[in-house]
């Protein structure tokens, strides 16, 4: 969902009712808001955090893909700007040769990297084998 | 005006007359972000800031709804009291050349540029009161539509590179 410039993910059942994530592609800065406030001094930010480029070109697929997994080939398509069927095609290839790990290199350091703050705004970044990425909350009660 | 810390790094502001109401500004010290929420906790505005306009930023919104001394902005830029500045400020306007004034609030005015073209995006207007401080008020709508029309030209731009 795109409100303005800010791209709006509701992550239900990873987040409380009402609470939801914001993404403002043009400083690169997630934001965990609530669901309004009452009270004029009651922060509705609950948390914040800044990425780089790369980061948020995985990031963005797998926060749309929720409550999907996000497959691997989309993933290592949006870090080598690459076709997706082209990226499926040399995943394939690359588990039969056993060199899987090596293609997917950079896509597992950049979202390791991005964990920290991932969790920081109460999301787990899960590895599935061999076939994607997936949210969870970040106390590990996916709900 | 209305300050609450909910952490360590949030502080947030409602602004009343400068803001729609409801809406608040928080600022993130540890990312260096404002950003402007509505009473619904939607997202209006969002933007980062540099190190000296944070600083500047969070003194003339203490201020608010009055205006901001020149003596405290200056103190906020060159980490020197406020006490010393008055001071300094004082005998420059003793000294009768506004030069010298204008001197000392060099550092200050370039800033309050840096912090005007930022705030403006918020709808917020920074104004000069010759050799007394800066007071934030409401951006007049004429203003504002010239501000969101060169917003819209540079998003335009962007999205042609």
């Amino acid at each position: 969902m795109s409100k303005g410039r800010f791209r709006v993910y509701p992550l239900e059942g990873l987040y409380p009712e009402g609470e939801r994530l914001v993404l403002d592609p043009q400083e690169r800065i997630l934001t965990r808001l609530a669901s309004g406030h009452k009270d004029e001094q009651q922060c509705a930010i609950i948390e914040q955090a800044r990425f780089t480029e790369m980061q948020l070109y995985l990031l963005d697929p797998l926060l749309a893909a929720y409550p999907d997994y996000c497959p691997l080939e989309m993933l290592l398509a949006a870090h080598r700007n690459e076709n997706v069927e082209r990226c499926r095609a040399r995943l394939n290839q690359a588990f039969e040769a056993g060199t899987a790990s090596q293609v997917l290199r950079g896509v597992y350091l950049i979202l390791t990297a991005c964990r920290p703050k991932m969790r920081a705004l109460g999301l787990e970044t899960r590895y599935i084998t061999e076939t994607g990425y997936m949210l969870f909350a970040a106390n590990g009660q996916h709900r | 005006m209305s300050r609450e810390n909910n952490t360590s790094r949030f502080q947030v502001y409602s602004l009343s007359g400068l803001l729609p109401q409801g809406d608040t500004l928080v600022l993130n010290h540890a990312l260096r972000v404002l950003t402007q929420v509505t009473a619904h906790g939607d997202l209006v505005e969002q933007c980062r800031l540099s190190p000296d306009t944070v600083e500047m930023l969070e003194v003339l919104l203490a201020a608010v709804p009055r205006y901001c001394s020149d003596a405290v902005l200056l103190a906020a830029k060159t980490g020197e009291s406020e006490e010393r500045c008055a001071q300094q400020l004082r005998w420059a306007k003793e000294a009768g050349d506004p030069l010298v004034y204008d001197t000392l609030m060099r550092p200050v005015r370039g800033t309050i540029s840096r912090l005007r073209e930022r705030l403006q995006r918020f709808r917020i207007d920074l104004r000069a009161l010759i050799g007394t401080g800066y007071l934030l008020i409401a951006l007049s709508p004429a203003m504002a539509r010239i501000t969101q029309e060169d917003k819209n030209h540079d998003e335009e731009e962007d999205q042609e590179l």
